[in-house]
């Protein structure tokens, strides 16, 4: 398309209608009263005139002027044409959050954005499209493009479903996709951190300031035999709001509440739940964007491990049993064994038992009181840590070859852990009860439940019911086949050859994920939910453009003036209106 | 009659006190009057003799002959007859043209026949199309004081001839004035007539517009009789084709005329003085 130097010329084109109103006037059907029609009634038409006409016909003279006058109008204009060697291929990064669904639609900046991008098409051309999605990730919507009206289905994967917008790291793929050589183009709802200065960069936002109310933050965790709900409500908006709370389980309406929340204030909120309440289903009323204005809590997961306690010492006994009840996680049953703690040397026999060797106390003990090094990434040291701690140990203890120091006092460990290659962990405790306070500090049952959670932790099937999302949902299934139902009823076949994988999720809702085989099938159910603060709030959405595609000099040499073409095709068809009046007699 | 046209009445009559209809000297008949007649008579200009016979009247015994010739020999004089105008005149629709000066002409003319009858000694008869064919009222007035002459009838002249046909006199000098713009074959409705006429002329009085086509553009031609209408895209080509399908028709008027004795003479509505040479040199008036 060309662009024009000067568009008010486009007024001059008020003269196509008035050259149309004066031939219409002109030669519109002029009422004549003849004696007979006898002698109009002609056998032999004539070629161009004479024929029984419904409409008055216009000379070929008024179309030629019409031309003429159009021509020269456009001539007017100045108008420019892209050279097509200088044309680019066009990167479009598209904003994959949530906040792009803001507003009603047609007004939502995902509208605006598909209409600007239509209009920046049409406007320019371009040698190729492609589109990246930017969401938690960015993700190419597709293969490159000749035309714009290629990119309909890609646009119907642009579903705005993320919990954020990386556009840096979009932008990143776009250059690289690019080599520098591409018009890039950001398609969002909020400004730039900076404006871009450097690169054929454009970027569009399109977004406006609205009041929104959402849950930013959403949990049910147990509580003994009850669960407890806690949600936490956000106003992220520039201004005073208010809004409707309802949770209901099934159709029975637990609580409802109006909520008015000042600029950025949070409401939180906590509910005890019966442990066999199903799906809990928060609202909010509704406002400008819907993604956030619900949540589905499912009963969270109550794993137990199956321990075996093989210590003949009766108070060492006597503390294992009781640190294990403290953690809540041990089963009532203890066969078949999912762990073994022990004091023998052998390791413990068993598909996917693990073992944890406390090791006999020696004649002396030695008591150590730090410094005491940890690692803080095993899972054994979570919330774990030990100042003022004197721990009994064993002096001129070493490290036994494949085994990982969990917890060393200085070089003497403590605690290691060693990973059998069929996936079974092996844990070594040296800690003499008699010589050490651990065991009567908060620490005690802390470092059991890690050890018990991470061993729930390779049991099969779902860590947790309720995800955030744009966070992994780990699933360890039960056979190498899984199947996943989306919330839109879509079911997605996956393979899982290695222990665990991360479910593919990309929209909130319930999901039903199954594994195993038919006569022992693992069938649970999570659910997803859209909690992020940064994307509901819509007070930073604006309204603006940034960055150019080149400077007005490259621009300009990028486009070549067809004013010339258009004044000589004026001039040939004034020529060819000269011929036709010259004709006619010189009679229009 | 409308007052528009009695001063179209007075101006055909003032023209027409120049002119004297031209008579036929060999064919006329008539009323008793003032011309002679082709018949015997009791006119003063003798004519022939002839044998005397019973009834005779004894006055015109040539006595000279008798003692001459010993037979009884009557002397024959030449009738002296009245010869007689039948105007007909088409008050047909298309001859009240709107804004042509036909309907002017046409009572003009119609004056004018009238007028230079009279100077010729004839009487007159004035038809008018309608219903059939109708006399005007007073026709056998001068001009001036004729009646209405409707214009504007739907009926055609072929129509009205053949609703209700005019009584002509036989012998009579016949002018018909119309524009002749009906379809069909002239010949059959000339023959009706010109039957038992001395002489007849048919003026085909046209207007302006009548003889050139309008103007190139878009025309909705209205007919003027039947209301019925046309659009047209009208260029050179279509004008010359109207120019064409006029000569033809004249041409047609022209044949039958000719088959029939009569005398065709087309003449302008917009210069009417002019177009009486044109009806002079066909003999159809003369000066008086």
């Amino acid at each position: 398309m060309p662009a024009f130097t000067y568009p008010l010329a486009w007024i001059a084109a008020i003269t196509l209608p008035t050259l149309a109103a004066i031939y219409f006037l002109r030669h519109r059907f002029r009422r004549q009263q003849v004696s007979s029609l006898l002698l109009w009634q002609m056998h032999q038409e004539s070629r161009e005139g004479g024929r029984r006409v419904e409409k008055p016909k216009w000379p070929l003279v008024f179309f030629l002027e019409l031309i003429i006058l159009a021509l020269l109008v456009l001539a007017a204009t100045g108008p420019r044409w892209q050279v097509p060697q200088t044309t680019r291929p066009l990167i479009v990064v598209l904003d994959d959050s949530q906040s792009m669904l803001a507003g009603p639609v047609g007004e939502r900046p995902r509208d605006l954005a598909l209409e600007k991008l239509r209009e920046i098409a049409a406007s320019r051309s371009f040698r190729s499209f492609q589109l990246i999605a930017a969401g938690n990730t960015p993700r190419l919507l597709g293969d490159k493009a000749r035309h714009i009206k290629e990119l309909e289905t890609q646009f119907k994967k642009w579903t705005c479903q993320s919990p954020t917008a990386k556009l840096n790291g979009a932008l990143g793929l776009a250059r690289a996709i690019g080599h520098q050589n591409a018009d890039l183009l950001v398609l969002s709802d909020e400004a730039p951190a900076r404006p871009p200065t450097l690169g054929r960069l454009r970027w569009v936002s399109l977004g406006q300031p609205r009041i929104n109310f959402a849950f930013i933050n959403a949990a049910r965790t147990v509580h003994g035999t009850e669960d407890r709900v806690m949600l936490e409500i956000a106003n992220p908006s520039a201004s005073i709001g208010t809004n409707t709370l309802l949770l209901t389980a099934g159709t029975n309406v637990l609580h409802r509440q109006t909520l008015t929340l000042q600029t950025n204030k949070t409401h939180r909120f906590t509910l005890p739940l019966p442990g066999k309440t199903p799906d809990l289903k928060a609202t909010l009323g509704p406002d400008a964007l819907a993604g956030d204005n619900q949540v589905h809590l499912l009963p969270p997961h109550r794993p137990q491990v199956r321990v075996r306690i093989s210590i003949e010492n009766e108070e060492l006994n006597q503390l294992v049993t009781e640190s294990l009840a403290a953690t809540g996680l041990r089963a009532p049953k203890n066969n078949p064994p999912e762990l073994v703690i022990h004091q023998s040397d052998s390791v413990p026999a068993g598909k996917d038992v693990w073992g944890l060797r406390w090791l006999p106390a020696p004649e002396k003990p030695e008591r150590y009181t730090g410094p005491f090094v940890m690692d803080a990434n095993h899972p054994l040291t979570r919330g774990l840590s030990l100042p003022g701690i004197v721990w009994g140990g064993h002096p001129g203890a070493t490290n036994t070859p494949s085994y990982r120091p969990v917890i060393t006092a200085g070089n003497i460990p403590l605690l290691t852990h060693h990973p059998e290659p069929d996936g079974r962990q092996q844990v070594t405790l040296r800690y003499v009860p008699g010589h050490s306070t651990l065991h009567t500090t908060q620490h005690w049952p802390a470092l059991f439940w890690n050890l018990l959670d991470w061993r729930t932790q390779s049991q099969p099937g779902l860590h947790k019911t309720n995800h955030r999302l744009g966070t992994d949902v780990p699933y360890r299934p039960a056979s190498e086949h899984i199947t996943l139902n989306t919330p839109g009823g879509k079911k997605i076949k996956l393979e899982a050859p290695g222990e665990e994988i991360r479910l593919p999720i990309s929209v909130p809702g319930i999901y039903k994920v199954s594994s195993g085989s038919n006569t022992n099938q693992l069938n649970e159910t999570f659910a997803v939910n859209f909690m992020a603060g940064n994307e509901s709030n819509l007070s930073r959405a604006t309204t603006g453009q940034w960055g150019k595609w080149g400077t007005e000099n490259e621009i300009r040499m990028e486009y070549a003036s067809i004013l010339p073409y258009l004044v000589l095709l004026a001039l040939a068809v004034m020529v060819w209106h000269l011929y036709c009046i010259a004709r006619q007699g010189g009679r229009v | 009659m409308t007052t528009s046209y009695r001063p179209s009445l007075i101006a055909g009559e003032k023209l027409g006190l120049r002119y004297a209809l031209t008579l036929p000297q060999s064919t006329l008949a008539g009323q008793r009057g003032e011309q002679l007649g082709r018949r015997s008579g009791s006119s003063v200009d003798f004519q022939d003799y002839r044998d005397y016979q019973p009834g005779d009247d004894l006055r015109h015994i040539d006595w000279n002959a008798y003692a001459r010739t010993d037979q009884l020999t009557v002397k024959l004089f030449r009738e002296e007859v009245q010869p007689h105008l039948d105007l007909i005149l088409d008050t047909s629709g298309s001859m009240a043209l709107t804004g042509s000066p036909k309907a002017d002409a046409l009572h003009q003319l119609a004056a004018i026949f009238a007028t230079a009858a009279g100077n010729a000694r004839c009487s007159q008869t004035v038809w008018m199309t309608g219903e059939g064919f109708q006399r005007v009222a007073n026709d056998s007035q001068p001009p001036s004081a004729w009646g209405d002459i409707s214009l504007g009838n739907a009926t055609s002249f072929e129509q009205s001839h053949s609703l209700l046909p005019p009584r002509l006199r036989r012998q009579g000098i016949r002018v018909i004035i119309s524009d002749l713009f009906w379809p069909g074959n002239p010949l059959p409705t000339l023959r009706k007539l010109t039957e038992g006429a001395a002489s007849v002329y048919i003026v085909q009085l046209l207007a302006p517009g009548d003889l050139e086509p309008p103007q190139p553009g878009n025309v909705q031609l209205e007919d003027s009789e039947t209301g019925e209408t046309l659009s047209l895209y009208i260029d050179t080509t279509v004008q010359e084709q109207y120019r064409q399908t006029l000569r033809r028709l004249q041409q047609s008027w022209d044949d039958a005329a000719k088959q029939t004795g009569a005398k065709l003479v087309t003449i302008t509505a917009d210069n009417l003085e002019a177009s009486l040479r044109s009806l002079e040199g066909c003999n159809i008036i003369e000066p008086a």
